[in-house]
């Protein structure tokens, strides 16, 4: 049980240690939101009308409390421009990110050990031989490189242009 | 092969065909639909966040929000010079004759769009109290609002409704709703550009019914009595669909400004008498990347595009006049738009070892040197490498797209002088070693890098030490506009677009108590400039005034607070099977209703390649 409790402890000093870093990171290196959100000749009164309405004329401590507690609350707030619940865009866009990964994913690691068990099956011969060699190129191509021949290839005129 | 092979074959030749399949299906039924509606397919090269009217700081944002919401003026369609029209006012706005009261008629029968913000869903009639709501929003700390500048300090009591807490059941003096259909502001002293503030996609008219019902999230919700409504709106396209609610009134070319000296070509005649929006939809892609924006309407998925000037080249047959090449005169019209705007790089004379210096043998060897650094920078060269070499170059703070713009003004400014600049050096005895280092401020972007490098070639043409002109760079816009708005960058380019067709938009960047963090990021401050400014500020377009605004450029000009300018051309091509003029200045979004997309136009062949100068 003390063992328990101490690895809970450190865990926790290690969450807030992080996340220390990372808010302070974030609070003197980050982006300033106010000068891109405030218009034309703005005067010093506007621009601390929108630092105001960002939290950022509010003691460090202070916000590194609130960032806690929505941290931990899941409460992540609103864009800052369309006005949207974070959380809300987050539902809505990461099931498209899935849908991109998770079947490159699966056909990659099918198509991996259904080579290398076939690679094996056929040590020293000619397929052997090709899968090692492709698996050693693929793996020495930038990704960059193949993303932009696989986008010409599938998606445009040149190639056969099969998605939009 | 084993029975078992065979099967492992073929569920994968199975999921391949099904994904191909997929991909056709949705292409096929993409065409499908379309062939039900007129489309119009619009490509811009940025994107809104917001399409909250209070929010519309720039083009993309003001597209939509003139296109979804009314505005109670708006610029003619086709009239160049660009000339104000009523839209839901129903005239222009009947003025005191001591120029302080406007009071403004808006069109009846006008009417929301449908939404859940309202009792049963039904939108209701657009009533004057709905212009007054809207502007006292951009005086609301919590709207984040970005066009409070047009009106501050002009609006007898708005200023204190904001100071008082922005209660919106507290009135405004000068700002009421007389009855339904009457507005009547009052202004603190006359303001004749008043009545192009109500242009602009900041005016646009929101019902508070909708601001409360959607909170923060009505920036993605826009409920208005535009034209159109919204469909889709992401951060990579927005659909905007026709508003079938929207008031009838028939398309006039005449009233539009037609000229068919330069216009006729367009087959806009046609239009005559029908109803915008001509379109049933509009589908907006926002395509930063200028390779991927050009592919896409090469491939034949966009109808328009503001050509990227990496294109030029491929692009233009001639450059004077800009004319396509003939395969693609066949297939689109050419427009060659001069921006409404300017790049300028100013000198931020706050800084003592380049500005204003309290010592005034000092002051006068820092103006020596900004003099000598106008002197050697090389405007064609600025312009060939950077804007293919069909820039506007002009003298001064008074662009080519406002009116009181001097065609026949001296050009000494912007022509280059290197022995003048070697002169003016050695005569204030400066020298390569006691030259100051120059901090050249720009964001993070080869393109800015790049004329970075360009500048440091041209000053070390008057020997300048490549070392003492260093690059400030910032990670992000924002970032540098910070810097600058604070005063820390020497010298700092920057682009303006103008709000409005008149000098008083561009001369006001040099106006003394607009200095950082307002507009006038040189903290240029000129006693008899500010005096003119003041003086001309409530004055009516008169030659009086263009005379002053003309000698306001003259000082800037000698004391050489910046180097300027600049006004990019633009080259827009649009599909032939479109009948509309597209423009990215003053008329910006507002030509959306009169885009007519189910109209194929004039053959192509005779006037192949001829442009359409805006």
């Amino acid at each position: 049980m003390a063992y328990l409790l101490r690895k809970s402890l450190h865990g926790l000093l290690l969450i807030l240690g992080v996340t220390l870093i990372s808010f302070v990171l974030m609070v003197w290196f980050g982006p300033d939101q106010t000068y891109s959100l405030i218009g034309k000749n703005a005067t010093a009164e506007q621009i601390e009308d929108v630092r105001h309405a960002l939290g950022y004329d509010q003691p460090f401590i202070t916000r590194y409390a609130d960032y806690l507690i929505e941290l931990f609350t899941l409460n992540l707030g609103a864009s800052n421009s369309s006005g949207e619940p974070v959380n809300r865009i987050l539902a809505r866009t990461i099931p498209v990110s899935l849908a991109l990964m998770i079947p490159g994913f699966v056909l990659g690691n099918l198509l991996g050990i259904a080579l290398g068990l076939l690679a094996a099956h056929r040590r020293g011969q000619w397929s052997d031989r090709v899968i090692s060699g492709l698996s050693v190129g693929g793996m020495s191509i930038s990704f960059l490189i193949i993303i932009i021949v696989f986008q010409v290839l599938l998606s445009t005129p040149y190639g056969l242009n099969l998605f939009p | 092969m084993n029975p078992r092979r065979y099967r492992l074959a073929g569920i994968w030749l199975t999921l391949a065909a099904a994904l191909t399949l997929a991909s056709c299906d949705e292409r096929q039924e993409s065409r499908a639909q379309r062939a039900d509606f007129s489309i119009y397919r619009h490509s811009m090269d940025g994107a809104p966040s917001s399409l909250d009217p209070a929010q519309a700081s720039h083009l993309y944002a003001n597209f939509l929000a003139v296109n979804l919401y009314d505005t109670l003026y708006r610029y003619k369609y086709l009239a160049r010079p660009y000339q104000l029209a009523p839209n839901l006012a129903d005239d222009l706005p009947r003025v005191s004759a001591d120029g302080l009261i406007y009071t403004i008629r808006i069109k009846p029968g006008v009417y929301f769009i449908d939404d859940p913000a309202f009792p049963d869903g039904k939108g209701r009639a657009v009533r004057a109290a709905d212009f007054v709501y809207s502007l006292k929003r951009q005086f609301d700390p919590d709207t984040k609002a970005q066009g409070t500048w047009l009106w501050q300090g002009r609006i007898v009591g708005l200023d204190e409704w904001k100071e008082n807490g922005s209660d919106y059941d507290e009135d405004v003096p000068g700002l009421k709703a007389l009855d339904d259909r009457t507005v009547q502001i009052q202004l603190i002293s006359p303001f004749p550009q008043l009545t192009h503030t109500l242009a602009q996609g900041f005016s646009a008219i929101v019902p508070r019914e909708a601001v409360d019902f959607y909170g923060p999230e009505f920036a993605i919700h826009p409920v208005g009595s535009g034209p159109y409504k919204l469909q889709l709106f992401n951060s990579a396209s927005a659909v905007l669909v026709r508003n079938t609610g929207f008031r009838k009134e028939p398309f006039s070319l005449e009233a539009e400004g037609f000229t068919p000296e330069s216009q006729s070509r367009f087959g806009l005649e046609p239009l005559e008498g029908r109803m915008p929006p001509f379109t049933d939809r509009i589908e907006i892609e926002f395509i930063a990347e200028d390779a991927a924006r050009w592919n896409a309407f090469i491939a034949g998925e966009l109808d328009f595009i503001k050509v990227p000037v990496s294109q030029f080249d491929q692009v233009l047959a001639s450059r004077e006049p800009p004319t396509l090449t003939p395969a693609l005169a066949a297939k689109y019209y050419l427009g060659a738009n001069l921006e409404s705007g300017f790049v300028h790089t100013d000198f931020n004379m706050d800084d003592q070892r380049i500005g204003y210096h309290p010592d005034p043998d000092q002051d006068a060897r820092n103006k020596a040197l900004r003099c000598a650094i106008t002197k050697a920078f090389d405007w064609p060269k600025r312009n060939e490498i950077f804007y293919y070499g069909i820039g506007q170059v002009f003298p001064g703070i008074i662009p080519p797209a406002a009116a009181e713009f001097q065609k026949d003004q001296d050009a000494s400014a912007v022509t280059r002088d290197l022995d003048g600049a070697r002169d003016l050096l050695s005569k204030f005895g400066w020298n390569a070693g006691n030259l100051p280092i120059l901090e050249y401020g720009f964001p993070s972007h080869v393109t800015e890098r790049q004329m970075f490098e360009q500048f440091r070639s041209f000053m070390s043409d008057i020997g300048y030490p490549e070392d003492k002109i260093r690059s400030l760079t910032y990670a992000t816009y924002g970032d540098y506009a910070r810097a600058f708005l604070n005063r820390e960058v020497m010298l700092a380019t920057t682009g303006w677009t103008m709000d409005y067709p008149d000098a008083q938009n561009t001369v006001q960047l040099f106006f003394g108590p607009n200095s950082s963090p307002g507009s006038n990021s040189a903290n240029y401050d000129n006693e008899e400039f500010n005096r003119l400014y003041r003086a001309s500020s409530t004055m009516q377009p008169s030659p009086m005034r263009t005379a002053m605004y003309r000698n306001m450029n003259r000082i800037v000009i000698d004391d050489c607070a910046t180097i300027s300018g600049i006004s990019r051309t633009l080259i827009l091509l649009w599909d032939r099977d479109l009948a509309m003029l597209p423009d990215r200045s003053f008329v910006g979004g507002f030509f959306f209703r009169f885009v007519d997309s189910g109209k194929a136009g004039p053959a192509a062949a005779e006037d192949s390649g001829r442009e359409a100068t805006q």
